[in-house]
């Protein structure tokens, strides 16, 4: 098959790795500091109740975000709702930003301490995630082929061809969201430390703070990490066999439910809508004076540019990064691959911190501060962290590409660059702009990586909107959040605008 | 097409601008681990009155103002920071036992008392909070000093911060400097027994105090001045003021000089900056309501003078082997 | 007695005009087949029999009732009692045979019984008895065809509306199914609206051929 040296295999290794040096170095940098520590975290009764809670927290928050964000996918996607593409965006806004920042902005708003404890984390953290789920089953959702649903239609009405066939066949999708929102409330530590329900990574995060103790600290982060390895072998097999060839395509017309048609699911819409808009748009009425603006913009205007500027590059990186991996680990083109694929999540659920920690050990050093010293510690991070993001997505893209598409393209004689180049990348434009956005997003709103590793005087927004909520005035973070959404609708609308293009 | 350009261009620059950082004599690096909100102002007006550009890195609440700390322990082998701003003294023993600090004794902390600075220059204090009892108007009887935290008058009634975080760490290692391990151990398990309650913070224990749910809580005296300016109805108690009383166990601010930093003559510089009477002056007037330690000093209205409390002697440096000694101690305490 | 009728209908998508102008009538039993060139609009003329499709202008009629006139359809498709075999055949890849069969008579309310029995049936009818448990994408090329016409004949419709079904086939499985459809239509007594380009099918087929022009 080839010769060892060729293009595409220099190539693919040349994808893994980037992520090998980007994410298994530190990792074994901590994971080595963490040996010698594992018997007490586990055998500590008190870290056992603390899962126990994180258990209950990711759990109950999943849940809370299934049943407002496949409702609203539904209304968005399905329905003949009126300005339905507005709301979808309206109820996305939560998702960027981080979930400590909301939390205290929640507080700020209700100042009420009915907030605390673990209702509250749940509303906080399910309106924070929802837009997962929401945004996810639309896509999905639109890739279900419109023949069959109409295929439906002639027997049955609208709602049934939605239950019965349209979400079955989004499933995949839907089920993937869950587990990131059930993943991503299991890491989370800020928002629940803020509102006070004890959960599990604060173990880890006490080892950092109170003890400064980096070994015990990746000990105590791993239970998390196996946690969420055994919910992706669950989603795997209950996944396995059950992809199904989807294709992107316009949503057929036909297959629109009337709105009259669906009462409770409206109602369940307007809870979510009042869950959801009602605090966020109270911050946004608190922050929106010129004053406070101008305040926010005069502070942290320079860091806005900045998170752009790092997100962007980040994931101008991970996309062709993650589009080579997709291809190794579909195509099974090295061996190892299903280690790389491993890898890469396990990066994606590891703590910031741990992770933040392990690349300052590894690239402190006076022979890399070309790296350590500039922006590109903060890219690496963002690069280890977030690489299984594009990986995963593109594998969806490129997993509907038949494989004959490629062969044929071989057979007429073209190189695997040009198969890649001219073929592949073309046909999964829709995934590749998917996974450019969405790790763009992720970056943006990530603020544990910058935290620690942003040079002096480079903070990000996320970084300088936490560093300045400490005693910050309520007004000025309520700007701050506006700012951190004005700064992420700019990448929104640059792809908005080369799909139009194109289009 | 020139829209094209401009884009890239910009980008291209802002990176390379972050790489050539490095000139040594106009910069200075510093770690703040005091409220990015008043400690910018300060650093900002070092740059105007110097010309020295200031890269600085904030500290977060969220991380209870660890954040920085991790990063100098990290950095160890190859240091990026010339200062450390700490907003307590006790970190910077820390730093000193891990051979991450050097001293050096500014010449405008001359008017500082010794008790606040480090004799062999490893830190020095300026600017500080106090450790005063905050205490509900609704109250039916008023504490005088941590001991009633034992009495069984206000049993369930009161509430101190998690000691395993920010200046509660601090204070509990200071009486475990004070009163020697065996009474603190007892005052820790009595504080179990009179069924004290364990907020996650001094801001959280001042609100449950404010809110009339508790009597009385130890926190920082920013945290109880923030609510009486708030107009709740508390009172501020300066704890053990009597004869015989302990007295008030005040945090200051420490500056603290990084070994191997690249720009040791201007960390010098800010560190001279830091600890005068004018930035004393002005943490003094910002809603921080800092104590300042130089005399003659305007004081914050709500709070008096520190020549006029009767302060806590302590020895920082002592306090700072305490705090890792107590770890256990306060850990298993907690329950973690 | 009029089963299917187009009167004066047009549609255009955006300023193309796909169907202009376009009657017809088609008796109920009526065995017809729409032809014409590719991409003159047979697929859309059934789609707006289905309903999928309101016209732009004029009316389309099931029964004597009007069903869609003036851009707006007035009868939904589950209500017009259609079936229909699409190009791409369209099963459902995450349900079993039966199950794709089961969908529309679940919706019509049927029994469970009474769906058994008609699933048994209709199945039978393709010889496909067998296969029922089977999910559709394990089945050969020309069982997938059978299934979906027993899946549109399930319900029992007054017509059956087939867009190139054969169109994948090889020349022996064609002749097969196009006796099977022909075996269909003679039980059932359904109205047959077939769209092909095929001469062999057309003449197999069509008792009535309609041809669809170009309408530019």
């Amino acid at each position: 098959m080839g010769r060892v040296l060729s293009a595409k295999n220099v190539t693919l290794a040349g994808a893994a790795a980037v992520l090998i040096v980007a994410g298994l170095l530190p990792l074994g940098v901590m994971g080595a500091k963490s040996l010698g520590h594992y018997g007490p975290v586990l055998s500590n009764a008190r870290n056992w109740k603390l899962l126990a809670n994180s258990l209950l927290l990711a759990g109950s928050t999943t849940a809370v975000a299934a049943l407002a964000g496949v409702p609203l996918a539904i209304l968005f996607g399905k329905t003949n709702l009126p300005f339905r593409r507005l709301f979808a965006v309206l109820f996305s806004l939560p998702l960027l930003l981080p979930p400590y920042v909301l939390a205290v902005g929640w507080f700020q708003v209700l100042g009420s301490s009915w907030l605390f404890g673990l209702p509250g984390c749940i509303l906080v953290l399910a309106s924070c995630y929802m837009p997962v789920v929401m945004l996810l089953t639309m896509v999905y959702l639109r890739t279900v082929n419109p023949a069959l649903e109409e295929a439906g239609r002639l027997s049955a009405n609208g709602w049934r061809v939605l239950t019965g066939i349209s979400l079955p066949l989004a499933a995949p999708g839907v089920i993937l969201s869950l587990l990131l929102v059930f993943l991503l409330t299991l890491g989370e530590f800020g928002a629940t430390t803020f509102l006070r329900f004890d959960v599990f990574p604060v173990a880890s995060f006490t080892q950092f703070s109170a003890f400064y103790d980096f070994g015990a600290a990746t000990a105590a982060a791993m239970p998390l990490v196996a946690i969420t390895l055994a919910g992706l072998l669950v989603e795997r097999r209950f996944l396995h066999g059950k992809t199904f060839a989807f294709r992107w395509a316009a949503p057929a017309e036909s297959s629109r439910i009337r709105l009259r048609a669906l009462g409770p699911l409206l109602l369940l819409a307007v809870l979510a809508a009042m869950a959801v808009a009602l605090p966020l748009s109270a911050i946004f009425w608190r922050g929106a004076s010129p004053r406070a603006l101008g305040d926010a913009f005069h502070r942290a205007g320079d860091s806005a540019l900045r998170s752009l500027l790092y997100a962007v590059t980040a994931a101008t990186i991970l996309t062709p990064l993650g589009f080579l991996l997709s291809y190794l680990i579909h195509r099974r083109a090295l061996p190892g691959w299903r280690l790389l694929d491993a890898l890469g999540l396990f990066l994606f659920t590891l703590p910031g911190t741990v992770l933040g920690i392990g690349l300052i050990v590894l690239w402190n050093r006076p022979a890399t501060n070309w790296i350590y010293t500039t922006p590109l510690i903060v890219i690496a991070g963002f690069i280890a962290q977030y690489t299984a993001l594009s990986t995963r997505l593109m594998l969806a893209g490129l997993s509907q590409v038949p494989v004959a598409m490629e062969e044929a393209a071989e057979l007429s004689g073209a190189g695997w660059v040009r198969r890649i180049w001219r073929i592949l990348a073309p046909l999964c434009r829709g995934s590749i702009g998917a996974a450019w956005i969405v790790t763009c997003l992720f970056c943006l709103r990530d603020s544990s990586l910058p935290l620690l590793l942003a040079p002096p005087g480079l903070d990000t927004l996320t970084a300088r909107t936490m560093t300045l909520m400490a005693n910050g005035a309520p007004d000025l973070i309520a700007a701050l959040c506006i700012l951190l959404v004005a700064v992420t609708a700019l990448p929104l609308a640059a792809l908005a605008f080369v799909w139009r293009r194109r289009a | 097409m020139r829209r094209r350009i401009r884009l890239p261009v910009l980008l291209a620059g802002l990176l390379a601008s972050a790489g050539c950082g490095a000139r040594r004599s106009t910069t200075v690096v510093v770690y703040v681990s005091e409220d990015q909100v008043f400690s910018e102002p300060i650093l900002k007006d070092f740059e105007k009155e110097t010309g020295i550009r200031v890269r600085a890195v904030y500290d977060t609440e969220e991380a209870k103002s660890t954040g920085v700390m991790n990063r100098l322990l990290a950095e160890k082998n190859n240091p990026q920071a010339d200062v450390y701003w700490a907003n307590e003294p006790i970190r910077a023993g820390l730093l000193r036992q891990q051979g991450i600090s050097t001293p050096y004794s500014p010449g405008n902390a001359k008017g500082i008392p010794s008790q606040f600075k480090d004799p062999q220059g490893y830190w020095t204090g300026f600017s500080a909070r106090a450790r005063l009892l905050v205490v509900s108007k609704t109250a039916a009887h008023k504490p005088a000093g941590l001991q009633a935290y034992l009495d069984p008058r206000w049993r369930g009634r009161a509430v101190i911060a998690n000691p395993l975080f920010g200046t509660t760490t601090a204070q509990m290692a200071a009486l475990f400097s004070l009163w020697g391990d065996q009474k603190a151990k007892q005052f820790l398990a009595g504080l179990r027994a009179n069924q004290v309650k364990l907020s996650t913070g001094n801001g959280e224990s001042a609100d449950l105090v404010a809110s009339g749910a508790f009597d009385f809580s130890l926190v920082d005296s920013d945290d109880a001045v923030s609510r009486a300016r708030q107009g709740r109805p508390i009172e501020i108690v300066y704890p053990d003021q009597g004869e015989d009383g302990a007295g008030v166990f005040l945090i200051p601010n420490a500056v603290v000089l990084i070994k191997g930093g690249a720009n040791t003559e201007n960390g010098k510089k800010l560190m001279d900056y830091l600890v005068s009477e004018e930035t004393e002056r002005k943490l003094a007037a910002a809603d921080c309501a800092q104590i300042p330690l130089h005399p003659g000093v305007p004081t914050p209205p709500e709070i008096k003078p520190v020549d006029r409390i009767k302060t806590m002697k302590v020895d920082y440096a002592e306090i700072a082997a305490r705090l890792t000694a107590i770890q256990p101690v306060l850990k298993e305490w907690v329950g973690y | 007695m009029t089963s299917l009728e187009f009167r004066r209908v047009s549609k255009r998508y955006g300023d193309r005009a796909v169907v202009s102008d376009l009657s017809f009538q088609i008796q109920a039993g009526e065995r017809v087949v729409l032809h014409g060139p590719s991409g003159c609009g047979k697929t859309t003329v059934l789609r707006l029999l289905a309903g999928f499709l309101a016209p732009d202008e004029g009316a389309v009629l099931i029964d004597g009732t009007q069903v869609a006139a003036q851009g707006k359809v007035w009868v939904e498709p589950e209500h017009r009692r259609l079936g229909m075999v699409f190009q791409d055949l369209a099963l459902w890849p995450h349900l079993t045979v039966y199950e794709n069969l089961e969908f529309g008579l679940k919706a019509a309310g049927l029994p469970s019984d009474a769906r058994r029995a008609r699933i048994e049936d209709t199945l039978a009818r393709v010889r496909l008895s067998e296969c029922a448990q089977a999910y559709p994408t394990r089945l050969s090329g020309g069982q997938q065809q059978r299934v979906a016409v027993a899946r549109a004949l399930a319900t029992r419709p007054l017509a059956l509306l087939m867009d190139e079904p054969l169109s994948n086939l090889d020349d022996e499985l064609q002749d097969e199914l196009c006796d099977q459809i022909l075996d269909l239509h003679a039980q059932l007594g359904f109205t047959l609206v077939y769209v092909t380009h095929s001469k062999e099918e057309m003449r197999r087929i069509a008792a009535r051929a309609i041809r669809i022009g170009f309408s530019r």
